[in-house]
């Protein structure tokens, strides 16, 4: 009760028209907080629906995206200036490669033996994220790197008087679609997802109709880790990058795929959208942690009504 | 050409098939008979891979498959129609028969089209989802998925179980014209007799993991089998 009051009473310093601003702004803001909690959940879902892991080390995997865009950035502003503007498009698909190649590599060595075990895949992956982070805070060191920004990102965009939408929120949010898009139409439209798609269902059969499913473990392993890499490039048009920058978003990606219903991607993107704009424009009104307190709190409520996830994934055998 | 020398297959601690030899030839089917629970489909899945040989050899003309894991065996060559199907319930009809092809994509249409030409109701229910199909139906599309992978051996584990006896026999004339057709080695393990007499060229009743009786066509024991089948 004393809730709902407390919720209405921190509304009550605004006139309408200047909530509705509000409203609008934060929930630009809110979008880019979206695109990266979706590319981050995007990764880390399809990696748990193909073989059960959870990936302890995915938000490593963003801050190796965002070291790599900040490296580039550094390249570029060093010895070609001139291409400022356009070198972040380069950075997204580096981010992805280099994440990607780090994420076939763990699969490789590491998590491929641990299939059927899935307490010693969540253990192994952990030290997988501690390694990297130590590893980062080695070769970048402890301090927060921020990439240099193209100019056209920076603007922001002022439809009405009072409303001011920032750019880079517009760019995550085209950017984020895009990948979904990507995503979706490699699940259901492409042989490779075909493949995933089989396996998701049926691992035993699948291999009895001729598929290699090692090698699609190794590469929908290294494909999600690539889209957290992407997530890392998002990541740094809205904040700095440090060694421990990914382990901030893990757990929020985690809540935001069980939140979605572990597997569905559909309900990966409700769920992100959702959370994201909640946090963020409850953040206008108060401060950050209680913010997320409301948001926590509202997303218990709910999985307590519905376990299994706004978008449960039906699964008959 | 499919040959299985001394074979001998466990699951952990439990030794289930004890030693088992036997060749089917090219165009030929073979049939293992044998009650519940006495090693058939534990066999059929060592010859598709699923299951590994404790010892023993498989060869597939005359080439040792043995160590190769199961997508390589279907590469060189063997399909697998397991028992109770196995189809994809969440994939398309379509895409079922689509998972068959990973070594034949270059002919899909082709592939498609004769698929669709052998199974009418699969076109029919092209865009349905598998596991809305009746059990005959998905028979038939666990053999199409097969099938399209252009095998040289076809395994059947137990294909008439759960099927109308009406359907049983179109199912044999369809077995018999596939191997025709395509020339193909099938091994096919049953529990119906008439269903097996009509299409095996050679059959061995199975007992606790051992063969212990052998019949060519045209001198089948049907009695003696008939007591073999029976408790
Ligand atoms: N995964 C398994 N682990 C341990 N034992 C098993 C396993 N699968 C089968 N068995 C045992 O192996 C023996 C043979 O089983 P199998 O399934 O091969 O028989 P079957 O001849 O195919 O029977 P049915 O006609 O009922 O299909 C049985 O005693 C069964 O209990
Ligand atoms: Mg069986």
């Amino acid at each position: 009760m004393s809730g709902t009051l407390f919720f209405l009473d921190i509304f009550k310093d605004y006139s309408s028209d200047e909530l509705s601003s509000i409203f609008v702004m934060q929930g630009f803001s809110g979008i880019s907080l979206f695109s990266v909690f979706l590319l981050m959940a995007l990764g880390l879902a399809i990696i748990f629906g193909q073989m059960k892991v959870i990936n302890m080390a995915h938000g490593e995997f963003l801050t190796a995206g965002a070291y790599t865009t900040v490296l580039l950035s550094d390249l570029v502003t060093k010895y070609i200036p001139a291409a400022l503007p356009y070198y972040f498009f380069i950075a997204i698909m580096m981010a992805f490669f280099v994440a990607f190649i780090l994420g076939y590599i763990v699969e490789k060595l590491i998590v491929s033996y641990l299939y059927e075990r899935p307490l010693d895949t969540l253990l192994a992956t952990w030290g997988v994220s501690m390694v990297m982070q130590q590893s980062f805070r080695l070769i970048f060191g402890a301090r927060e790197d921020s990439a240099t920004m193209p100019e056209w990102l920076m603007g922001s965009w002022s439809p009405t008087e009072s409303i001011s939408i920032p750019i880079n929120g517009l760019f995550l949010l085209l950017m984020s679609i895009l990948m979904t898009t990507i995503v979706l139409l490699l699940m259901y439209r492409s042989r490779w997802g075909l493949r995933v798609r089989a396996t998701v269902q049926n691992r035993e059969m699948s291999t009895a109709v001729g598929i290699n499913s090692k090698k699609v473990d190794r590469w929908t392993f290294a494909l999600g880790c690539g889209l957290a890499g992407i997530a890392g490039a998002a990541f740094t048009t809205i904040g700095s990058v440090s060694p421990s920058a990914g382990s901030l978003y893990i757990v929020d990606t985690f809540i935001v795929v069980v939140f979605g219903g572990a597997g569905s991607i559909i309900g990966t993107i409700l769920s992100a959208f959702g959370i994201a704009q909640a946090q963020s424009i409850l953040e206008f009104f108060l401060t950050g942690v209680l913010a997320k307190v409301f948001v926590l709190l509202a997303i218990v409520g709910i999985l307590m009504i519905r376990p299994q996830g706004i978008v449960a994934n039906k699964v008959r055998q | 050409m499919l040959s299985v020398k001394n074979l001998y297959v466990a699951y952990g601690q439990s030794e289930i098939i004890h030693g088992i030899s036997f060749e089917a030839k090219q165009g030929e089917i073979v049939a293992i008979m044998g009650r519940n629970g006495m090693g058939k489909t534990t066999l059929m899945k060592s010859l598709i891979g699923i299951n590994r040989a404790r010892s023993g050899h498989i060869e597939l003309n005359n080439e040792d498959i043995t160590e190769l894991p199961t997508y390589m065996r279907v590469k060189n060559g063997v399909a697998y129609v397991p028992q109770g199907r196995q189809i994809f319930s969440s994939l398309t009809v379509e895409e079922n028969i689509l998972t068959g092809m990973e070594y034949t994509l270059d002919k899909k249409e082709e592939l498609l089209t004769n698929a669709y030409n052998m199974f009418p109701v699969l076109f029919d229910m092209s865009t349905r989802k598998g596991g809305n199909l009746s059990g005959g139906q998905q028979q038939q599309l666990a053999i199409a998925r097969a099938l399209v992978a252009e095998p040289k051996v076809l395994i059947l584990d137990e294909p008439t179980e759960g099927i109308q006896p009406s359907i049983i026999k179109d199912m044999a004339r369809m077995l018999n014209q596939i191997k025709v057709m395509h020339n193909l080695t099938i091994v096919v393990s049953e529990q119906v007799l008439n269903f097996t007499v009509n299409i095996a060229d050679r059959l061995y009743v199975m007992e606790s993991g051992n063969f212990i009786h052998e019949d060519v066509r045209g001198s089948i024991d049907e009695k003696k089998i008939t007591s073999y089948l029976s408790v």
